[in-house]
């Protein structure tokens, strides 16, 4: 009968994993003050930079395009002074025999950082590389002072080198480089700062709060587009309008190098801001408080059926929050239940839900609470609350009940199963989009189909699961890259495995959790792993509950798979396994070193870290050196990439335990290459073990 | 089980029709955000800003149906109004619920907590303020207000309120018929400077009242329709 509370504002979805779509749909306003991006993405003027930075952990997507150079950039702020960049250009009409259709494809990183902020009486001073690693076509360094005066003005000054000193240098620091080192992909430390360099500047003026006007002299000559390209400017001054949204989206305008117009759309969105804070969920069911003296009552521990009766209340109780009550072990003041959580990313709200839900069914004389959430049938952790601190602390703050709860090792700790649950069959059946992004050949490659998954529990460890996809459109076959390699070809057949594999069996397989001993987490799946690869994949993790630090073990035989991705094999198989070192820095940042051999049968370690936010979002870094020679390795000379996992309970405002990642490798090669197995323990086992819990904690009693 | 397999044919036929998805799976990928977002669209933006105004019928009959205290609770910025049934209590503290399964919890009549209104007003340190504004003094008291960020970190708005007590006037509304006191507190502090208005009883039980509980919601009013 009442439809209302809602909040005003229809919540804009989108199913694209696309960062640009979603941030455009999901972003909320920008609190902060403003920022102007240039053509590259990077806080600046039109072509050159400025020394502002984003707001901390702003992430930023820019398209932008000016004469012949498009250029989509991904840009965050990694900490408030440090910020990076990953931009994919194009340029036409660009004469290259490593073009195509006469476009020119570039990937590109930019580094900055923020070496002084403004204050009353200095500028803020700003230090960047710009494609610092690679073949170096946007390659220039640049120190940049800024800073602002009344009515808006903002002028701005600095030096660039490389690119950003090939127009009216004025001095030369040793000599640049022009040759790669190794097969590119590697930073170019041999060039920075070195070479001619010249001075470059400009004037913003804020109009409004939504418009601002800016001029600048760049020391851009784009020296390489007049040689190759088409581009025949005129003048090193450019001119720009930005127009800013309340949303943050800044939309501008260009006239630059005398001849040439460009336009730009940027969208930036700060992970630690969202449309509806705290999510639109449901309204927990509130605590239920004991009578004076119920507790003392324990004539109910003589009545027959007593335990079967609260398991069936509170299994409904579960139920009605989305959560799984899967086993209970009823004491005459002790209850330790087994639940599964299919819906809330936070894992905090789960156990929060999970306890008011005890206060409702369990009999009055039961104190304490233990709460065993668990992951493919094995128990994570042990959540331990007294009943009185849930009734007392109920309408305070929820760091007082934090401070109350114990976080313990579950070994050994859950109840058993409830008779009837197991065996348990699942299915879906569901529309999915594979995507290639920034592919060096084209920008934007995707295949969308329909795909089958089905689920047969044989116990609640024990697991059969198998996926098929259906392709219904896309052009990921039409990738005609056939990379030459001196390793065994891993990865780079994958468009054969795209034009042949349809429809596919992505993955079939059988897999077993457990808790071999305290501390102690493991998994074994065998089958078809992988949509290249089937085989044996065991592993073995140790965590403390309350430690930041995790180590793990895995172990993989694997034989490669046919192109049609059916059953059959090729005849490549090895043996592929790593040592793992996780750890969680306190400060939202996570690393993670794993060292072993990879497919190729190379040798060597992925070094990872990533800036984790209690919301779910993740955005992060990864480069893998191994013995591969850059040679063997080819372009690129060793894999790095960026991801970043995009949680649905943010983009839907809704609680949701999924999360999209988006990963943008450098290159699809061979050296460094991962299998890639589902479900390893880590991102299981962390989510419910502190810290992770104790920074999710404000929502226990969301 | 070949009549579930029957079942699980026809049903990925009329699934790939509607090219939603769907399943027994608790997780299905892209699902969720499939349908929400064909929700959206269908829906539109109208659908959702519609006023909801309670009519007095409705008022009448929820009063009839139950003997638990009720309040009425107008969102101001959403135009939404909604009735809330008392469903449970806590100390001094009552929790409300509408049929939409969203709560609020009053302290002696002041909202201290919402659930499920987005951007929710998670905890407050009220007890001094409902205290003051209760004995129908003039004061000053400390309130703190809690709410999630973006990122679902806590944060807080700690303020100083200064009380004054205002005139006397009636208050008829549901089976409330009585003469209450005005009480306002201006509170500065961390967060928006804020002006909440009560009317409290005789007994000191907060009847009426005007409050802000949150930046996305802005001032909410709610009115007792029985105690």
């Amino acid at each position: 009968m009442l439809d209302f509370f809602r909040s005003g504002k229809v919540l804009k979805r989108s199913s694209v994993s696309g960062i640009a779509l979603v941030l455009a749909l999901a972003s909320p306003a920008m609190p902060e003050g403003r920022v102007s991006y240039n053509l590259y993405g990077s806080p600046g003027l039109v072509d050159m930079p400025t020394a502002n930075e984003s707001p901390d952990a702003t992430l930023t997507t820019t398209i932008s395009k000016v004469g012949d150079a498009q250029r989509t950039t991904i840009g965050f702020q990694i900490t408030p002074r440090l910020s990076g960049a990953f931009r994919y250009s194009g340029l036409s009409n660009y004469t290259s025999p490593a073009s195509v259709k006469g476009v020119y494809y570039d990937r590109s990183f930019d580094l900055r950082y923020n070496l002084l902020t403004e204050t009353a009486s200095r500028p803020a001073v700003t230090i960047g590389l710009q494609d610092f690693i690679g073949t170096g076509l946007y390659g220039g360094e640049y120190v940049v002072a800024t800073k602002s005066f009344a009515k808006g003005i903002t002028v701005t000054g600095g030096v660039g080198w490389g690119r950003l000193g090939s127009h009216g240098a004025i001095g030369k620091t040793g000599t640049r480089t022009a040759e790669l080192l190794g097969q590119g992909g590697i930073p170019t430390y041999d060039r920075w700062f070195r070479g001619d360099f010249a001075p470059f500047g400009g004037v913003s003026w804020a109009v409004n709060d939504r418009m601002t006007v800016k001029a600048e002299y760049s020391s851009d000559n784009y020296t390489t587009e007049r040689k190759d390209a088409q581009f025949n400017g005129t003048s090193p001054w450019n001119f720009g309008l930005d127009y800013t949204f309340k949303s943050g989206t800044q939309l501008s305008l260009y006239h630059a190098y005398g001849n040439q117009f460009g336009a730009q759309v940027t969208f930036a969105t700060d992970l630690r801001s969202a449309k509806i804070p705290g999510g639109l969920e449901k309204a927990p069911v509130p605590v239920l408080v004991r009578p004076v003296g119920a507790a003392k009552d324990l004539g109910w521990t003589q009545e027959a059926g007593k335990r079967d009766a609260t398991f069936q209340a509170l299994k409904a109780g579960l139920a009605n929050e989305g959560l799984v009550l899967e086993g209970l072990d009823l004491k005459a003041q002790r209850a330790v239940v087994r639940i599964r959580n299919p819906r809330y990313g936070n894992e905090a709200e789960a156990i929060g839900r999970t306890a008011r839900a005890m206060t409702r069914a369990m009999p009055a004389s039961v104190e304490t609470f233990v709460i065993v959430p668990t992951v493919n049938g094995s128990a994570m952790s042990g959540v331990e609350l007294q009943r009185t601190d849930i009734e007392r602390l109920e309408h305070v703050e929820a760091k007082a009940i934090l401070q109350k709860t114990v976080v313990r090792d579950a070994f050994k700790l859950a109840p058993p199963v409830e008779k009837g649950i197991y065996p348990k069959f699942t299915w879906s059946l569901a529309p999915y989009t594979k995507l290639s992004v920034f592919d060096p050949n084209s920008p934007v490659r995707a295949d969308f189909g329909a795909r089958l998954k089905a689920d047969f529990w044989v116990a609640p460890n024990l697991r059969l699961s198998g996926s098929i996809t259906k392709k219904v459109g896309g052009n990921l076959d039409k990738s005609n890259r056939n990379d030459k390699s001196n390793l065994p070809r891993v990865r780079t057949d994958y468009a054969k495995y795209s034009i042949q594999g349809d429809p596919a069996i992505e993955r079939l397989t059988m897999s077993a959790y457990g808790r071999p001993g305290p501390n102690l987490y493991s998994r074994f799946t065998v089958g078809y792993l992988e949509e290249m690869y089937g085989g044996v994949s065991t592993e073995l993790l140790w965590k403390r509950v309350n430690s930041p630090l995790a180590l793990g073990v895995e172990l993989n035989y694997v034989k490669q798979r046919d192109f049609d991705q059916m059953f059959g094999f090729r005849n490549y198989e090895t043996f592929t396994g790593h040592a793992s070192a996780y750890y969680a820095f306190g400060n939202g940042f996570h690393g993670q070193v794993d060292v072993g051999q990879y497919l190729a049968g190379d040798v060597g370690a992925t070094l990872s870290l990533d800036r984790e936010f209690a919301n779910g979002w993740r955005v992060g870094a990864y480069a893998t050196f191994t013995d591969a020679s850059f040679e063997d390795f080819g372009e690129g000379s060793f894999d790095k990439g960026i991801r970043i996992a995009i949680p649905m309970q943010w983009v839907l405002g809704t609680a949701s335990r999924q999360r999209n990642t988006v990963q943008i490798q450098s290159l699809t090669r061979d050296g460094g290459a991962r299998l890639s197995v589902n479900d390893r323990l880590y991102e299981q086992v962390r989510d419910y073990h502190q810290p992770e819990l104790d920074k999710q904690w404000g929502k226990f009693w969301r | 089980m070949i009549r579930s397999f029957k079942k699980i044919g026809l049903m990925s036929v009329v699934c790939a029709a509607l090219l939603a998805g769907c399943g027994n799976s608790e997780d299905v990928a892209g699902m969720k955000l499939f349908r929400a977002t064909a929700t959206a669209a269908f829906k539109g933006k109208r659908a959702a800003k519609q006023p909801t105004v309670i009519p007095p019928q409705a008022i009448a009959q929820a009063l009839g149906a139950t003997t638990q205290p009720v309040f009425l609770v107008e969102i101001e910025n959403r135009k939404a109004q909604a009735l809330l049934l008392e469903i449970a209590k806590n100390g001094a503290y009552s929790t409300f619920a509408t049929s939409e399964r969203q709560t609020i919890t009053f302290l002696n009549g002041m909202i201290t907590s919402t659930r499920g209104l987005g951007d929710d007003l998670m905890s407050s340190d009220a007890a001094k303020l409902s205290d003051l504004v209760g004995s129908k003094q003039s004061g000053v008291a400390p309130y703190t207000i809690r709410f999630l960020n973006g990122e679902d970190i806590t944060y807080a708005y700690t303020y100083q309120c200064r009380v004054t007590r205002g005139s006397k006037m009636p208050v008829i509304a549901g089976m409330v018929n009585t003469t209450a006191t005005l009480m306002t507190a201006d509170c500065k502090g961390d967060g928006p400077d804020l002006q909440n208005r009560y009317l409290v009883g005789a007994n000191g039980q907060i009847l009426g009242a005007r409050q802000w509980i949150g930046n996305l919601a802005g001032y909410a009013s709610s009115q007792a329709l029985r105690l």
